[in-house]
Formats: C-alpha cells, structure tokens, sequence
C-alpha cells in the first residue's frame, strides 16, 4: 500500500468533520473520495500531509502511513520534505491558487526536486509541454493571470507532477472549470497517470468525474465512509441508498427511470449530528432500529463494503439498483 | 498534535480578549459621558475660581490633581473639560454624519452626473491636509467652541459620503426597493425609511471612530491657542499652560494628556469592536 | 509606461481645479473678510482707507473676476506678496517645503522600517502573547496625541536628560562646524520631530500591514506553497510577505496628506521653519496670500503623493498593466 489511512479523526470549531476514517490507496491505483460538499473529503485530503490551517482545526487521532511511514508524527522539518516530494496537490481554484506576483516559471521552478541545477529551464519547458501548455514553453515572463482557468489548471498539475510523488491528491481539480474545459483536464490527468504510474487520490462532489477516473470509489458522509468497493461493482451494484442517490443525481442518468428524484433534505451540520445512520433522516428505506445505532461497515462481496444494516435486504429485493 | 490542541484554546481565548478591549472601550466612554453629563456634581470647586494663595499646588486631599497658575483647581477644570471636548466630539461628528449622509445617499440613489459631481468633491476635499484647511477657515472666524465644531464637521464628512454611497449602490439593486418603486414610494421616502437605515452599520464604526479623532483635532487646536478659548477650560488649552509651567507643575501636563489618551483610546477600541461584531456576522 | 503617467497627470488637471476654486472659496466666503485684519485693530483706519486696501488687492471686484485674476497668476507660479513682509509668497514656501518634505520623507522610512516588521510580525504569530502586545501599543499609538507626545519627550529627552536639542533644526554655531559636524547637528535636531511625526502613522501602518498580512496568509496560494513542501520562512517572507507589502504602498500614498497636515503642530512645537509652522503663522497673523498658497500647494503635494503611489503601484503588480 502507498496510503494508509486509518482512524482518521479530525475536529473543527464546529464539530468532528471526520470520524474515524479508513482508506488505503495501492500503488499505481486511483482512488475517488466523493460526497456533497461539507462532508469532510478536503479534510482527508489535507489531513495527510497535515495542511490543515492550525486556528481552523486539528488531527485529534489516528494513523496516516504513506510507504509504512507515520506522517502524523513527523516533526515539521521531515513533514516538509514529504510535502511537494512525496505526496503533492492539485486544488479546486487555480486561480487563486497560484501566486499573482511571481511568474509561473518561478513557481515551477520552486517544485523541481533538485533545485538550482543548470538545466532547470530545459526541465521546465519539457514539463510545460508534457501538460499540453507548449505554447508557453521557454517563455519565463508569464503571471497567472494572463492564462485561462484551464491552463492555470494545468501548470497547477505540472508543479504536481514533477517531483513524480509517491501519492497525488486532486482535490476538485476541476470543478471551478467550464464543461468542455473539465473533459480536457480530466484526460490530461488520465494520460498522465497511465504514463507515470501515478498512485491518486481523486477527490469530488461528482460522481461522473471520479466514474471516469477511478479504480475504486469510497462514498464519505458525514466524516465517514459509507460505502467503499472497485468502481465496476459500485456502478453495476451501489450498496447503500445515499450512493444510489448521488448515482440518480448524475444528469447523464437522468433518461432512466427515477427511483430518487435527487436526494432529499441537506447534509446534516457537524455541530448536529443526528443519532444512529447520519443518512437515515434523508433515507426512503429508514426502519427503527436505523436510528439507534451507526451501523458499522459490513461487506457485501469481496472489497465491496458498505455502512448501511438493510444493503443486503434491499439488493436482494431490487429497491437499489445500479444502472 | 498536543500543540495543536492548545492553538485551538488560544484563537478562543483572543475571540474573548477581543471582547475585552471593546468592553473597556464602552466603559471609558460612558465613564466620560457621566463625567461630563454630571459635572457640577462632580467638579468640587467652581472651575473659574481662582485661589491666589494655592497658586500651582501639587496633588493633595483638596486638590486631588493640584492648582494651575492661577490657583484653580486643576481636578474641577478638568471635568468642566470634559464637557467641552465631548460636546465638541459629539456635535462635530453629528455635522459630519448628516453632511456625509445627505450627500452619499444623492450619490449613491441618483447615480450618473450626481454622482460625479459628488464624489469629484469627496476627491478634492481628500487632497487637502485637513488640519490646514481647519486651520484656514479658523483663521476668518472667531475660534469660539461653536466655530469649532462646524468647521471639524465641515471638514470630516468625507468618509462618511463615501460609505453610505457604497453601501447604496449595492442595496438599491435589492428586490424590496423596487418593491417600493412599484408602489409609489417617493425617492425620498425610499432613501429615508430604507435606504439610510440598511447602510447605517458600517457608518456606526466611522462615526465612533470619528468622534476620538474630532476630540484629538479640538485639543490640537487649543492646544495650539486656536480653538477653546480660556478661561473657558478645555483638555487642550490646559495643556498650553502646562507647557509653560512644565518644569514646576508636571500635573498641568501629564494629568489632561492622559485624559485625552483615555478618551480617545476609548472611543478608538469602541469602533474597532463595533467594526469585529460587524464583519463576524 | 510614460502615456500612463501622461494621461494621469492630464486627470489630475480637473482636480486641480477643484482645489484652487475650494481654496479661494474659503477666503472669500467665509464670514471674515481678508481687510478685516489690517483694518480693525486700528480704529484710525477709515472706511475709505479699508476700501482703499480692498481695492489694492482687488476685492472690491466681482468674486469670479477675483478668481479669474488669481487664477492667472496661478499657473505662472505667482501667489501674490505676502501681507505681512511683502516677500512673493512662493519664495516664503519655496524655502520651507524642503524642511517638511524631507521630516515627511525620513517618517515615511521610519514608518516603513518600523510598521512593516511589527504587522508582519504580529500576523505571523497571530493570537499570541507578542501579537496582543502589538494590537495594545499600536491602540496606544492611535490615542496618544501627537503635541502631548511632544511635549512630554521635549521635556524628558531635551530638558531634563539634555540627551537631544529641542528647538530648531540646527545649532547656533552651524556654520562653524564642519561637513560631518553639520550633518550630525542636523540629525540630532530632527530625531524627535521625525520620530512624533511617524509616532501616529507607525501604528497604521503596521495594523494595516497586520490585517494585510493575515488576509493573505489564509489564501489558497499560501497553502499551495506550503503544499510544495517550502520552508516556513519561504512561504512567508517570500510568498505571502510580497502579497502582503503591494497595497502598502498605495496607503503611503494616503498618508501624505496627514502628514503634511500634522507638520503644523510638532513644527510649532520644536519650532521648526517649515511650512506647518509657516502656515501656523500665517493664520496668526491672517497672512491670506500665503495662507492660501501654502493651502493650493499643500493639495497639490497630495496629488502628487497619489500619483507616486498609484504609479509604484502599477510597477511593482503585474497584474496592473501600463499601455
């Protein structure tokens, strides 16, 4: 395994926004972490090389091991040279996520792995090619803002990719993009990792991106996992009402029959968490006993898990279905 | 880990301290505003009253802050002077504000060459160091205390016009003001009764800011011999008589600094707290 | 580069304008008039006398023909002679704005040299007990005022330590010193003026560049940076503290105003010849040609001060740019 997360707790002003999380991520493999939006998948994502800003919240327990290593009990100086080396980002808004006021050939240069050596410019000219950005190869005097959302992306996942990490984390990496503009990006990125052999962890509020890219899908609600397995089984089978009511929110589904029309109510606040399932106020399938305990996660086939007490009942009825 | 913990409390802790500062605020200013409110109460001796046998006493049990060199009691001057310089704060910010008001609201209702024309003075007026213009028009007016607070309003309503314009233009685009165009409203009814209230917040802070640097401004002035004129006591024209009696008397000097430094400072962590309440919510 | 200064300097034409006709609109009508001070402390002077003076210096004539006739002297730099020893006006400035200009100058180094670390600083340990430190002496800075400040180190510094003059710029032997005795005296005068003069600014500058620094510490570029794996004091002085310092110098640009402004109160103090003290005394003795012209050229420094400030701005931002 390059990633192993395990009883991850996290805790904000607000609340615990992760409660107790597994994942493990093996090498060369894409693992999409999905959920609405405040269900603590940033947190993960951030969590393991501990970019939490420390006002906002902290790791109050658990384990994060990349290659066996013990990421929570680095002190800061070996933390850094994880950071950018062994495990680098991509994030939601490239826009603001690169400096205004230094060029990119400056920020690039600040992710070579062995900085200050003399063929630098050539390295970052190949690099901007091998993201499709060959238009600004060699050219060392552009800012951020005189590129487009999606070329901004791009040199985002230039500076991501050239220390070849152990792990890659794509957080949103293209959400606050246009439609046409996502599909390019999303391609880049699979060129990328079939070529490098990049292990990821691809995180989205989309389930239809993280279905393009991913080998296995984990389903996060409420700061845990509710349902995990291999992406095919997922698709042909979710194991729990709230996945097959992301599936049946995809508009690429929409033609088929609805069993869901979207999913109802809001996610619940962290301050507010209600008893038992954390789903089961929103579930079209709630009996008594969903809420009075939180089901822990039972497996349904091989590497097919979900955190639901009535998944096998409701498969073998048909009441969920894949497409 | 453990570390991180402790930053938690911490920030927890300066969300209060913050309150603290402003709490310490309100209490400066309404300890003045008694002070000044109640000043016959409290002044124990008339404050004009002179005393040639305790010509510059120091602090005593009947002089609490000592005599000037006209043997008047400085503790009696001092609360008169706090009449003074709160009135001058108050009134001369009240100037401001309407000016400030009336002039952002037309701006920012009427838009287009209104507008222009408004903010185009806002700009001129900007240029000019203000303790010159100040200085200026005191020099063709008599530097009685009414003049005083006229010119400082006349003078400081800038900020103000520039809130309320801004916070004008983003309200007039809201759904419940063309709710009332749609019902006949007059312009004037809609800037008055919705306009001017809704934008008030950020100008709350201006003018309580204001206020501490209006009662710097009078003090400077008499300080400077230019503004409240003796025997009528001010915080500032104390001062100009404790600077020539500085080496003999230091309670002419320190005591009515420190008076102005504690109302000023008052009204300055008052706003700033009002300003965090604001931008929290 | 040079039809952008161009072109603001033509917008600045409107400005001007404003200036002047603000300026003589505070002479003449303003309740007091300009002949009432050479006239009414002596009974002798006879109406006829006081309609002699007025018409001397034009103001028996129509307000815009007086505008008209000032403004024409105006852009040729002529203020008109002095009520109180008939020197041209702009002779008496021209001698004095050097001293003002340059204590302005020394408090804008002094600010930048001091504010900056503090706010820097203080964000950087946010919330601690240095931080807390910081916000009470920079409150205590907004409060003090600047003649009791002035006062007080007078007396402590000058009189009863004798560590410092207090009166002037320059002792009274000056000019039997020599070169490097010349500038030591000089500098040794202007400590404490320079230091007031700065004592107000200081403490805005350095909460400005405090909450500016916080601000652009919790931006997302920050949190690429330390993504990369950057050494702290990378991410900060180098990444955030560029971010931090641009709009600063726009606020520098701001403060000239107030400081020429507050020149009038620690010039009459340390009874330095400048033009605070000039003005001071022209408005004792009701000198209306200089009390005017140091008005116009004081909101004229003011504009200028933007227009240096805006231009630096758009030179150090390469977000802004200059065609």
């Amino acid at each position: 395994m390059v990633l192993e997360i395990k009883g991850l707790r996290v805790r904000y002003g607000v609340g615990e926004v992760v409660r107790g999380l597994d994942l493990e991520i093996a090498k060369g493999e894409c693992v999409g972490l999905v959920g609405e939006s405040g269900c603590g998948k940033t947190t993960v994502g951030l969590s393991i090389t501990r970019l939490i800003p420390e006002r906002k919240g902290t790791i109050s327990s658990g384990r994060i091991l990349l290659e066996g290593q013990d990421l929570l009990t680095l002190d800061h100086e070996s933390l850094r040279k994880v950071r950018g080396k062994k495990v680098s980002y991509v994030f939601q808004e490239p826009s603001s996520s690169l400096n205004p006021v230094f060029t990119i050939y400056e920020q690039l240069k600040e992710a070579l792995p062995g900085r200050g050596a003399t063929d630098d410019d050539a390295v970052i000219s190949d690099l901007l090619k091998s993201v499709g950005l060959a238009k600004i190869a060699g050219k060392k005097n552009i800012y951020p803002h005189e590129l487009s959302g999606g070329m901004q992306q791009r040199v985002m996942i230039a500076m991501a990719i050239v220390p070849r990490p152990d792990l890659l984390v794509l957080d949103e990496p293209t959400t606050a993009l246009d439609v046409t503009v996502q599909n390019q990006i999303l391609d880049l990125i699979m060129e990328l990792k079939n070529k490098i052999g990049l292990s990821v962890l691809f995180i989205s509020h989309d389930l239809r991106t993280i279905f393009r890219l991913a080998d296995r899908v984990a389903v996060m609600y409420a700061g845990r996992i509710i349902e995990e397995g291999p992406r095919k089984r997922i698709v042909a089978q979710p194991g729990h009402p709230y996945t097959v009511g992301l599936i049946d929110s995809i508009p690429s589904f929409e033609h088929r029959k609805k069993r869901f029309d979207a999913i109802e109510g809001r996610a619940p606040l962290f301050s507010d968490l209600p008893q038992g399932c954390k789903f089961h106020p929103r579930c079209k399938f709630k009996i008594d006993k969903c809420v009075h305990a939180e089901p822990e996660l039972e497996e349904l086939s091989d590497g097919h898990v979900s955190r639901c007490i009535r998944a096998k009942g409701l498969i073998a009825n048909g009441a969920i279905k894949g497409s | 880990m453990k570390r991180n913990r402790n930053n938690m409390r911490y920030s927890l802790k300066i969300w209060n301290g913050v309150n603290k500062l402003m709490l310490f605020g309100a209490l400066v200013v309404i300890f003045f505003a008694m002070v000044a409110l109640f000043a016959p109460l409290i002044a124990p001796y008339d404050p004009g009253r002179i005393d040639i046998e305790n010509i510059l006493t120091g602090p005593s049990p009947s002089h609490l802050l000592g005599t000037d060199s006209l043997g008047r009691d400085l503790f009696s001057r001092m609360v008169y002077g706090a009449r003074i310089s709160l009135m001058v704060g108050l009134i001369a910010v009240g100037i401001a504000a309407v000016i400030g008001i009336f002039l952002g609201a037309m701006a920012g209702y009427y838009g287009k060459w209104v507008d222009v024309l408004i903010m185009r003075f806002v700009d001129i007026m900007l240029c000019f160091p203000t303790f010159f213009l100040i200085l200026a028009v005191i020099a063709l007016l008599e530097p009685s205390i009414v003049n005083i607070m006229i010119i400082i309003g006349v003078t400081s309503w800038m900020g103000v016009a520039r809130l309320i314009r801004a916070e004008i233009l983003s309200l007039k685009e809201r759904d419940f003001i063309y709710a009332e165009k749609a019902i006949g409203a007059s312009d004037f009814r809609i800037i008055v009764r919705h306009l001017i209230p809704n934008a008030m917040a950020p100008v709350l802070v201006n003018i309580t800011l204001g206020i501490a640097a209006a009662i710097l401004v009078e003090s400077s002035l008499s300080f400077l011999g230019i503004g409240v004129q003796p025997p009528t006591p001010s915080w500032g024209n104390i001062l100009t008589e404790g600077k020539s009696v500085m080496g003999a008397a230091w309670w002419m000097v320190v005591f009515p600094g420190v008076a102005i430094f504690i109302t000023v400072l008052g009204y300055n962590l008052l706003g700033e707290g009002i300003r965090e309440k604001l931008t929290r919510s | 580069m040079f039809r952008y200064i161009f072109r603001r300097i033509i917008g600045l034409v409107p400005l001007l304008l404003g200036i002047t006709i603000i300026t003589f609109a505070v002479i003449h009508l303003a309740p007091g008039k300009p002949t009432d001070m050479e006239t009414q402390f002596n009974p002798k002077v006879s109406l006829e006398a006081r309609e002699r003076i007025a018409h001397l210096y034009g103001l028996d004539k129509p307000l815009h023909i007086q505008y008209k006739d000032w403004m024409a002297r105006l852009v040729r730099l002529d203020f008109g002679t002095s009520f109180v020893d008939a020197r041209p006006v702009i002779d008496k400035i021209k001698e004095r704005i050097p001293i003002t200009l340059g204590i302005s100058l020394a408090s804008i180094i002094l600010i930048l040299l001091i504010g900056v670390p503090i706010g820097v600083s203080s964000a950087v340990r946010q919330g601690s007990f240095y931080d807390r430190g910081m916000t009470v002496f920079v409150f205590v800075g907004f409060a003090i005022p600047t003649f009791w400040l002035s006062l007080i180190l007078m007396d402590l510094v000058g009189v009863r330590w004798g560590l410092l003059p207090v009166s002037g710029i320059k002792s009274l032997e000056f000019e039997k010193f020599g070169m490097l005795e010349k500038i030591i005296d000089v500098a040794r005068h202007l400590v404490l003026p320079v230091f007031v003069s700065a004592f107000g600014s200081l403490a805005g500058i350095s909460r400005y560049m405090r909450s500016n620094m916080v601000h652009v510490l919790k931006q997302d570029y920050i949190r690429t940076a330390r993504a990369k794996g950057l050494k702290e004091k990378d991410v900060i002085y180098k990444h955030a503290l560029r971010n931090a310092l641009l709009p600063v110098v726009t606020i520098l640009g701001l403060a000239v105003p107030g400081l020429i402004g507050g020149s009038v109160i620690f010039e009459s103090i340390f009874s330095i010849p400048g033009m605070g003290r000039l003005f001071y005394e022209s408005v004792m003795a009701r000198d209306y040609p200089v009390i005017m012209g140091v008005l116009v050229i004081g909101a004229a420094l003011t504009l200028l001060g933007n227009l240096l400030a805006d231009v630096s701005y758009a030179a150090v931002d390469p977000r802004i740019k200059l065609e």
